[in-house]
Formats: structure tokens, sequence, C-alpha cells
């Protein structure tokens, strides 16, 4: 008997979420934002068949009809791991020729428009809000003293352009720089103008603020653009990575949240992207549970990288993607090395795309030749300046102490290190936080 | 045994196989409350118990209990930071005492050394674990040898740059190598000051890897994200330590083209969900993340292992005197006789279980439930 025979049963799996109506998304995206495990524990008798039954997948949050997988009748655990850490634990029996609805419920988030955010990890859940503001804070009513209140909370986005990225190693410093080669967009800081706000969080909806998409991103592309926060004498400042099209081809709504009670030693900010097809891989990408994000990617599908640099014309999709992919090659021998070629070249403005390169002929057998190679791909990623994403700082940080050597005072790995100490490990984007230079 | 002070086990063995180097400081001189003079930047930290007791316990454990049939064990490294006068003893399972190091900057580095030097087929697997006081600065992590403090010039000089480490060791043969680094993750200024101090182990060797990848295959594991305390009660393992251990125990395996495999992703599971359950109704939390994630097989076992299996009774109330048997389907077993306390801890290989309990010799309840990675709790209900 054949193992397609055999699999005549199934789970409907979904996430139970509510209220993610009230965020940016549109009703109809059902994100799929969580990776279950499904794990067979014992064949329909109660005995452990010759195979057992082993696959995570993403599965859709919200009221939708959820994620079918046909599996073999027999025993199961299933376990949905969250990006915030916290594991829904289920077991279940199959039952040859009929399928099962699994819904797991997370947590609720405090307010309706940050479900989003309490689903992929960036604020606490109603429960933990609950129980930090009793636990620290006391009475709600200490937020509303002085600056220590959400409300009063500002965001700017400024939209660069230039030749080169390099000198954003010194941000914030060259906010103040007149002749600074990346400059400015006619009109200075725009600001978001849809805002949600209470004593604790505040959240900006980007969409409106964000200038329009470029025809090709290749001529348009050097253009950085960054969300700023200012608070107290620290400027934090985020990538934003616009625009950002979602299989569909649409451009995937972005919001910006502010949780005052953050510990500082996290960003106070944190950057999500609304794009249900890819919501899982960017925020276990972004939590560093690799796992789950290297799952994510496979049920993604084979090629995926080529098909959203190319297709899509999404590059930083396609970096998320390259970056997971390196750590936790597909098994299928794919051509998909070639593409993180293709980001670097296609794409001038993404540093990204040269630190994927550099990675990937790490992975290649070693040569005097090879090693030169990476170190000049190495310090085009630098020249082009802090990448778009967190993890990709990790890699040419990384790289350059292996590749070029030069540890000293004004070596690029000097200046790669100085902004890793300010940066959030645990934002998918790179945010970085500084004091601002009087 | 050889010129490496820190070895306390090694094992000839044909073909690839695994070397451990563990690493546990609590007694740091310089420190707050510390024996010698106390340095200008104490950050605040002091002395600590667990460490030792975790890097003991991993040592124990991997000497008596390792046992894979792709790499097997081959050699242990050990280095203890301990108060005292001397040197740390450690009584190898098989009864003799060593002497080890006591995980100054120096001894770490020739242990290091003489760790990789035995290490040298490429297909060779190493595990690094580090257990003491531990801070960072933004993306940048540092591990605080025996010696921090001891330079006010310097104070940096004593700490392990992780980044360092890792490229450090990376640059080597082996090509598997996991790293598990137990220690706290607060913001301090010093490193954001310094974010290219610290020591490496291992200098970066330029041609070591001629013909394979540049880089080796490398997982690191964070027992506490960003921000997050390392825990450990005095005197006894860290809620990592313990982790790892019952993870290469079973609780971490999983079944892969018909063998039996503790594997990095599942060892992270187990490491989180353990942590998480030590931590109980307290409402803190310990979870681990992994900056650096490579899927590699870390142990195969010669037999389906076993799945710790966790008993209480649901009401909350202590088991007294409790019987627990449990039926499967190779037949009913007694789990469990005379026990005590508010759960037993057992294990069992996975698959579905019929549970039942008996107090005093008298039913008290029954319950089905599923055994299977990373562990099973069992609630009996009163019927």
């Amino acid at each position: 008997m054949t193992s397609a025979v055999k699999m005549t049963s199934a789970f409907r799996i979904s996430l139970l979420k509510h209220n993610l109506s009230a965020t940016s998304l549109r009703e109809t995206d059902a994100p799929n934002a969580v990776i279950v495990s499904v794990r067979q524990v014992t064949g329909p008798r109660g005995k452990r068949p010759k195979t057992l039954f082993d696959q995570s997948v993403r599965v859709p949050a919200g009221f939708q009809t959820g994620r079918s997988v046909k599996v073999p009748p027999g025993s199961y655990v299933l376990e949905a791991r969250m990006p915030s850490g916290v594991v829904l634990r289920k077991e279940e029996t199959a039952q040859s020729g009929k399928t099962k609805l699994i819904e797991f419920e997370g947590d609720h988030s405090s307010q309706e428009w940050l479900s989003w955010h309490a689903m992929t990890g960036a604020v606490p859940t109603q429960l933990h809000v609950k129980d930090q503001d009793e636990k620290a804070l006391g009475p709600a009513r200490a937020y509303s003293v002085g600056r220590s209140d959400a409300r009063q909370a500002r965001l700017d986005l400024a939209v660069l352009r230039g030749r080169s990225g390099e000198s954003l190693w010194d941000l914030p410093e060259f906010w103040n720089d007149p002749v600074h080669p990346m400059r400015l967009l006619p009109g200075g800081p725009m600001r978001p103008n849809e805002v949600s706000q209470t004593r604790r969080f505040a959240l900006w909806r980007l969409d409106d603020a964000l200038p329009p998409p470029a025809t090709d991103l290749e001529g348009a592309g050097l253009r950085r653009i960054f969300a700023l926060f200012q608070k107290d004498a620290t400027l934090t400042w985020t990538t934003v990575p616009a625009p950002w099209r979602t299989s569909a081809n649409r451009l995937a709504p972005m919001e910006v949240v502010y949780d005052l009670r953050r510990p500082r030693e996290k960003s106070p900010i944190s950057l999500g992207v609304l794009d249900s097809d890819c919501a899982a891989l960017l925020s276990y990408l972004g939590a560093g549970r690799m796992p789950e994000a290297s799952a994510s990617l496979r049920d993604m599908g084979p090629n995926i990288i080529q098909m959203i640099a190319e297709k899509q014309r999404n590059p930083y999709a396609a970096a998320a993607a390259g970056y997971v992919a390196l750590m936790s090659p597909p098994a299928r021998k794919e051509n998909w090395r070639q593409w993180l070629e293709n980001l670097m070249n296609w794409f001038p403005v993404l540093p990204d795309g040269a630190i994927l390169h550099a990675r990937s002929l790490m992975d290649g057998k070693r040569t005097r030749g090879r090693d030169a190679q990476i170190r000049a791909v190495l310090h085009e990623a630098v020249r082009r300046g802090p990448p778009v994403f967190t993890v990709g700082l990790r890699h040419l940080l990384s790289g350059l102490l292996q590749f070029d050597g030069e540890t000293g005072k004004g070596s690029a790995y000097e200046r790669v290190s100085k902004l890793a100490a300010h940066a959030d490990p645990g934002e998918t984007f790179l945010t970085v936080t500084r004091s601002i230079p009087r | 045994m050889s010129e490496d002070k820190a070895l306390v086990f090694t094992k000839r063995s044909r073909g690839p196989s695994t070397h451990v180097l563990l690493i546990g400081v609590g007694d740091y001189p310089h420190l707050e409350r510390g024996s010698a003079r106390r340095a200008k930047e104490t950050l605040g930290l002091g002395q600590l118990s667990s460490p030792p007791a975790s890097a003991r316990h991993l040592a124990d454990w991997f000497i008596s209990s390792f046992d894979c049939a792709d790499k097997p064990l081959a050699s242990v490294g050990l280095l203890l930071s301990e108060p005292g006068a001397r040197p740390s003893r450690y009584k190898v399972p098989s009864g003799e005492a060593i002497t080890v190091p006591r995980a100054t900057l120096a001894e770490a580095q020739d242990a290091a050394e003489e760790w990789i030097k035995r290490a040298g087929d490429p297909a060779d697997r190493l595990i690094f674990y580090f257990c003491g006081h531990g801070y960072a600065a933004g993306m940048q992590n540092f591990y605080l040898l025996r010696d921090f403090g001891a330079s006010d010039a310097r104070p940096m000089e004593a700490a392990i740059n992780y980044e360092r480490l890792v490229t450090g060791m990376g640059s080597r043969k082996p090509d598997e190598q996991l790293l598990i680094l137990d220690a706290c993750r607060d913001d301090v200024e010093l490193a954001a000051r310094n974010p290219t101090g610290g020591a490496s182990l291992l200098d970066v060797l330029p041609n070591e890897r001629a013909g394979q990848s540049a880089r080796a295959r490398q997982c690191a594991i964070f027992s506490t994200e960003l921000d997050g305390q390392a825990r450990g009660r005095p005197n006894t393992p860290s809620l990592c330590a313990s982790a790892v251990v019952k993870g290469f125990m079973g609780a971490a395996v999983k079944e892969a083209r018909g063998g039996w495999y503790v594997t990095t992703p599942r060892l992270l599971e187990a490491i989180n969900d353990f942590q998480t359950r030590a931590l109980g109704e307290s409402g803190a939390e310990q979870r681990g993340d992994s900056a650096l994630f490579a899927d590699i097989n870390v142990r195969r076992f010669r037999a389906e292992p076993k799945v710790p299996v966790f008993v209480s009774r649901d009401d909350g109330q202590e088991l007294k005197k409790a019987t627990i048997t449990c039926s499967g389907i190779d037949g009913k077993i007694t789990l469990a006789k005379d026990v005590s306390g508010l759960e037993y801890e057992g294990e069992l290989t996975a698959g579905r279980y019929d549970f039942r309990l008996q107090l005093k010799g008298a039913d008290f309840g029954e319950a089905r439930a599923t055994v299977f990675p990373t562990h099973a709790d069992v609630r009996v209900k009163q019927t």
C-alpha cells in the first residue's frame, strides 16, 4: 500500500484570533502566521507504523476555514509554537475518511488594533499586559505623567536618496549634516497620518505617508526609508522595507508600534509588515526561532527566493527567504544560490543581497580566490549601508571578522560592530537606538 | 592523562567522534563579594554557585550516558571556577578525582586549543557549553571568565566575545558545532562602548578548512532572550543545564530515516519547554533563542529512547505513597511504587497510555495521555 492511499484522513487547522479585521489587514486576508507541527505518535490501532508522519505547516489566523493537512489515520500531537515563544499543544486522533477541525486559541491582544502585533510577539498579549502593569507600574494612572504617556509619542519618516549608503553606519550623527550624501527627499521628514494610541501603546500606519513605489526598483533603488522615533535623548531608527509587494501583487500595509513598557534593552518601537503570506517567515526570523522560520520557508514551496524576487518584484521578501534558506538549506537541489547573486546585482540599494551572496560563497569549497571574492562582496555590502534585516548585520559582522582580518580603529568591522552594539537582535528589521549627539 | 589540564575524559574512537568542552564560572574574585581586589567595573555582578554545578552535571552526564551511534564521545574538557584557594577537583564517574583549571582567560584559551587539537577530523562534532555571568550590548554578547576585572584598564579583557568565539570555532575543521550559552543577556554600557572588546578562545585560521566550506555548520543556542535572566538555584544545575540533559536523554528526539536522533531544532524546543516548566506558576519566563542556526544531529540513539513523563494529581495535592501504573500497546507496567511529593517524574517510549493512580493502595483516578517528545504532563483526576 502506498502512503498516498493511506492518507485518507485530514486535519483542518486554524488559529483563532480576534480583531484582525481591526488592523490594516484586508478582511479577505488570513495571515499564515503560525507554524504548527503535526507529528504522528501511533497508527489507527495504537501500533507504531514503519514511518511516522511529521510535518510543520503554516496555519492561518482569524476566523478562517483553516489549513487542511492530509494525514494517515492514527494519533497525533499538534503543537503551535507562537513567535512569542508560547506553546499550544493538542493531542488528536485522525480517523479514516474523516476531516477533523483543530482550533488553537491564542491569547487576546490588549487593544483590537494591536491584534497583529500581539500575534507576532511584538507586543505582549492582554494577559501579560495586565500582569506587567500590576506588577511594575501599579495603577494605570502612572502612565499619564509627563513623557511617560504613549499618547505624546511621535514618529517621523525619512526617505533618503544617494549613491552610497555607507555613511548610514554613522546614524544618527548625519541627521544634522547638511552636506551628507544621503539627503532627505523634498518636503523633509514625513509623518504617518493614522495613529491609534493609549497611555501604554501607540501605533502608526505608514502606508499613506510612504512615497509611491517607483516603477522600476533598480533605477529608483538608491533610496532608503527609515522610521524615526525620538524619546528623551535617544533616537531609534528602523529600516522600512517599502515598497513590499505581496504574492497578490498588492502593497502590504506597514505598522510601527510603540510600547512604553518595553524593557530598556529592547528598542521602543517595532515595525510590522502585514503580509499574510510571509507573516510566519518574518516573525520567526525576528524572534530568532529559526526552526519555525525554516519550516515556514519549506511550506512556501520550492524556488521561493526566485519566485519572490522575479515575479513579485519584492527583493526584501526574497532576502528574508534567503537568510532562512542559508541557515537551513532546502533538501532539494535548487538553483536558489544563484538567485542570491542576482539579488545583489539587480538591487543595488539592498545591502542584504551582497551579504547573502557572501554568506552563500562561504558554503562553497574554500580556495584563496574564493576568499578574496568573499572579502570583496562583504565590502560591497558595507558600502551599501546597514542591512534591512537584523540577521544580515550578524552575518556581516562575522564575515568581516573571518575574511577581512582588519578589526582595528576605522576598520569596516569596527564600524559594523559599533552599530551592532545598539541594534535590537529581537527585531526582524534592523532597529537601532542611539544617543542623540549634542 | 595528557598535557591538557582540562581533560577529564578521553576515549579513542575510530572515525568521527564527539568532543565536549564545558566551562562553569561561579567564583569571580574581582566582582562583588569576591576574594581578591575588587574591580572598578563590577557591573553590579557578584558570585554564583549554579554554573559550576551545571558544568559538573553536564560532565557527569556526558561521560556516563552520552552514547551516540554515529559519533561516540571521545573527550570531555572541564573548567570550573569555584571558591577556595585551590583549583577544583572533579570526580569522574569511574571514581578518579582530577584537578581542573579555574577558567581564567588563559586557562580557557589553553583548554580550547587542546580541545580543537583533539577534534582533527572534519566529520567530528564539537559541543561547547558556557555557564556564568554574561552581558550584552545590542547584538553583541559577552561571557565573563574567572579573572574578569583583574585589569581596571582593560576590564573587557577576560570576557569572551561571542562573535569572535563562533567565528574562531567556525574556521576550524569539525563541521558540526553546537554551542550552548547559559548566561544572562543584560545590556551594559561597558559593552556598548567597547563593542569590539572581549577575547576569543580561538583565532581564525585562514587555511584550516582548505577543501571544506569556509564555515562549519554551527548552532548557537542562548538559554535566554535578550534582557533575559538565565536562572539556576544555588548549588544546583541551572534550568538550562537540566533541560539540555533531558533533551539529550530523549526529550529532543526525532525519528528520521529509520533512526532516532537528537536534533538541534528539537533541542531548542526541549530547552524552552523544560525551562518554562521549571519556572511553573511563578509567572517568570525563560525562553532560549538562536542567532546562528544549523539543523544538525547531535546524537544518534541505538534504540528508541524514552521520553520524560510527569504524573501529578489534577487537584494540585501531593501524591502520598502513590502507585502509578500505565497500559500501552505493549501491555501494563508499574511505573512507580510508594512515591510522594507533588509529582512523579518517569519516562516511557512514545505512545498512547492509560495511566492509573492509586494512593495508599486505594484507587484515586485514571487518565489517558499521549507520551511524545518533548514530554508528557499527565494530570490524574479523582474519580
